[in-house]
């Protein structure tokens, strides 16, 4: 990466539009910007990292280094709403790049910051704009250019560079060596093998798992299988049951209509031959009422008779008289009951009254005698109860014929049947115990069915959630395969790690050493050069033969500040990429020799090295000595007109 | 109640047909007591003025017998039938030929109703009555001008 140009427009100090060009040539490396202090040194420091990372750098820290109001120049802000950007056009790999961060603001009042409305950021390569979805991948697009942890080795101030000898280096600097050697790409190429490894580690065991889960699966659905198999054999054999079962209800259900039907019948007859042999019993009764009627019937019969003798009058002689003199003349007393004598005289006047009265007056004594009969017999209610009887029995007799004609008729059709009331009281049992046992069975199959739907359900979800045996081991087959082929490459990058680390190192401890004894040090008989460790912690080889760090050596700041300047500049001559070096406040506090020695080493230390100073670090006669490598010096000045503005001019 | 008879108390009831009697009485039990079918068969016999030539010989029961006891409260009323068809509807005074006519009208009687009862199967008494009904009325006058006179 070679810078060729940088464009400021109101940014910081700078208001307006300025541009520096900065390109330089393998012959003359230098470029040099010179202006007093607070006049916007470091602000062109700022510009350069601003425009690559959206931010300033690291060690200003706090809110400035992202407050893009802070940026924006005073004198703009107040005058109106306006832009200011940052454009950077370097040459990198043969490809020109051009980079513009600009924000937009609003007009503040003085003393305020102003309202920022928008960013943008505008990334050409080869004249082509590129296109980011987000910050992140703009991120990885300028790290592979020049990382940002790596730029505090490209972009520094001389004095600030004094920390990599005070004390052992950071994780963040060690990374940062690492990166700027090419070794952090080999390491990070390590980590995420590693990271990887154990990512295709827990995808085997993940899918090892997803095995055995499968085999427990694959158990599970075969013997939900098994169980609906079952179910729909048992339904089967319920199906033919419930078949039989329906059989026999049918087959109740018909002959119990037949039975009934017959049954029927039969009572109907039963209830016909009682019914005949109550009226049996009934005309047995009559019979037996007129066998004891009929002893009037005599009477009945003379009735006629009796009734015209009763017309004929009754003797004179009533009957109670013709009693009475009959029980006298039975009677064994001589005396009647008048106590007068019972003379045979007497006797025979009676016994001639009495036959006389027969004799004399037949129709009288017949016409008494009928009409005696009659009250006693009462001839007209005999004869009444006579035909009521006849009556009665021939309405009897009428009903028995009925009932016979209807039992013979039964008999025709029914023939012998005997009472089937037994024999369907025991198919009705039957019929109901089938009927129940019936719906039991379609209770128990509707169950089941439901039971089965269920199941396989269940077992169609369990199937599609199954995973496939053969792409499963065609991923364990894939997974160990990237898993040893990861391995493999992890050895071979620790190898290659090992031999890069340690050679690298040692290459650059060497030239380190170098340029410090060489070039640097204004002692180079008391030092035999700098140690690198594994680690990159810089110790100090003396002539005596001690070995010690730097921070623990405790050199000068002028010896340290050279110490990190051989550390950085060897470290350059290394990097794995090509950057510019830009150094803010090269000399510091330096005494004369080491800034002697230092000046003379900038033509070397890169291929393109930006020099901000101010004037009392480095005048006319220090620069000399460099003055053919300069391709370019600029000088910064404060206008006139504004204090907030400053000037750049190009100075021939 | 008591009354004279023209008949002498011990007066048997007999009979020519006692098969007739066993058949009517004890098979077909269509009469309680013999007495009973012999007063029926008796007013029969005099109604029709019928007269068995066939010689009684069968005893039935003596007139004296009949006589109410519990049980058998008519059989005064039969005693007194008899008395009263023989008084009036038989000649003379000789009480053996009073009797003998008795038993002849009552045999005589007899067989009508078996002769009806063999012919029809049954004994139609309803029939009976009905016949006698229009019987009797000719029948009195018979008598009552023979006793007149």
């Amino acid at each position: 990466m070679k810078i060729k140009q940088l464009m400021l427009q109101n940014f910081r100090p700078f208001y307006g539009r300025h541009t520096l060009a900065l390109t330089t040539t393998q012959d003359k490396p230098l470029v040099l910007i010179k202006a007093n202090n607070d006049v916007g040194k470091t602000s062109v420091f700022m510009a350069i990292y601003f425009c690559l990372y959206g931010r300033l750098p690291e060690r200003y820290k706090g809110s400035q280094r992202e407050d893009l109001a802070k940026n924006v120049n005073r004198t703009a802000r107040v005058k109106g709403n306006g832009r200011t950007f940052v454009k950077l056009i370097f040459e990198h790999k043969g490809k020109i790049y051009d980079i513009t961060r600009s924000t937009d603001f609003h007009k503040a009042e003085p003393g305020e910051l102003p309202e920022i409305e928008s960013e943008g950021l505008d990334v050409y390569e080869g004249g082509e704009p590129q296109h980011f979805k987000d910050i992140e991948e703009y991120n990885d697009y300028i790290e592979a250019i020049l990382p940002e942890d790596a730029s505090q080795f490209f972009l520094f101030d001389g004095e600030d560079i004094q920390k990599y000898t005070q004390h052992p280096p950071t994780e963040d600097v060690r990374h940062a060596i690492e990166m700027v050697l090419g070794i952090r790409e080999l390491l990070n190429a390590r980590e995420d093998l590693e990271f990887i490894e154990q990512e295709l580690s827990h995808d085997l065991n993940n899918i090892l798992a997803k095995v055995a889960q499968r085999s427990t699966e694959a158990k599970a659905v075969q013997e939900l299988g098994t169980q609906i198999d079952e179910l729909h054999d048992k339904n089967k054999q319920l199906e033919k049951k419930i078949e039989d079962l329906q059989k026999v209800v049918t087959s109740c259900d018909e002959e119990l209509m037949k039975d009934r039907a017959i049954q029927e019948k039969v009572s109907e007859r039963t209830s016909k031959e009682q019914a005949k042999t109550r009226t049996r019993d009934s005309i047995k009764a009559i019979n037996e009422e007129k066998r004891d009627f009929n002893r009037h019937m005599g009477v009945l019969l003379a009735n006629p008779l009796m009734e015209r003798l009763s017309e004929m009058g009754v003797s004179h002689v009533p009957d109670w008289k013709r009693t009475a003199i009959s029980a006298l003349l039975s009677w064994e007393s001589e005396r009647c009951i008048c106590e007068r004598e019972l003379t045979e005289e007497i006797r025979k006047k009676f016994e001639e009254l009495l036959d006389e009265r027969f004799e004399e007056r037949p129709t009288e004594f017949l016409g008494e005698r009928a009409v005696q009969l009659l009250l006693k017999t009462e001839g007209k209610a005999l004869e009444r109860r006579f035909y009521e009887l006849e009556s009665r029995k021939a309405g009897l007799e009428t009903d028995l014929a009925t009932y016979e004609d209807a039992i013979e008729k039964m008999n025709k059709e029914i023939g012998d049947q005997i009472d089937l009331s037994a024999d369907i009281r025991g198919k009705e049992a039957t019929r109901k115990h089938a009927a129940e046992d019936l719906e039991t069975c379609k209770r128990e199959r509707d169950q089941n069915n439901g039971i089965i739907l269920e199941k396989n359900a269940s077992l169609e979800r369990m199937r599609s959630k199954l995973v496939d045996e053969e792409q499963m081991n065609k991923d364990i087959n894939l997974k160990s395969q990237h898993l040893e082929s990861c391995k493999d490459s992890k050895s071979a990058i620790n190898f290659a790690i090992e031999s890069l680390v340690d050679e690298t190192r040692r290459e650059v401890q060497q030239l380190a050493s170098n340029i410090f004894v060489d070039y640097l040090t204004n002692n180079p008989k008391l030092y035999r050069g700098i140690e690198i460790t594994d680690h990159f912690e810089l110790k100090i080889k003396t002539v005596g033969g001690t070995i010690l760090p730097v921070w623990i050596q405790a050199p000068s700041a002028g010896q340290s500040q050279v110490i990190a300047t051989s550390f950085i500049a060897a470290l350059n001559k290394y990097a794995a990429r090509e950057a510019p070096i830009v150094i803010d406040t090269p000399i510091g506090r330096l005494d004369p020799l080491h800034k002697s020695n230092l000046i003379k080493y900038y033509p070397k230390i890169g291929t393109q090295v930006l020099i901000l100073y101010q004037p009392n670090e480095l005048t006319d006669v220090d620069l000399e000595p460099i003055g053919k490598f300069v391709a370019a010096e600029w000088l910064m000045s404060r206008d006139a007109t504004n204090p907030d503005a400053t000037i750049i001019s190009r100075e021939e | 109640m008591t009354s004279t008879t023209v008949l002498d108390e011990d007066f048997m009831l007999r009979t020519a047909y006692p098969e007739i009697y066993d058949e009517l009485c004890d098979v077909k039990k269509w009469f309680k007591l013999r007495v009973h079918l012999f007063t029926f068969a008796l007013a029969i016999g005099i109604l029709y003025d019928l007269r068995s030539t066939k010689k009684p010989k069968h005893d039935i029961i003596r007139l004296s017998q009949l006589k109410d006891k519990e049980g058998e409260w008519n059989m005064n009323e039969q005693k007194e039938l008899i008395d009263l068809l023989v008084r009036a509807c038989c000649g003379g005074s000789d009480k053996l030929e009073l009797g003998a006519q008795l038993l002849s009208h009552a045999d005589g009687g007899l067989e009508k109703l078996y002769r009806e009862y063999q012919e029809q199967g049954i004994l139609d008494l309803s029939r009976m009555l009905e016949e006698a009904k229009k019987k009797w009325p000719k029948r009195i006058e018979e008598f009552l001008s023979g006793k007149v006179s």
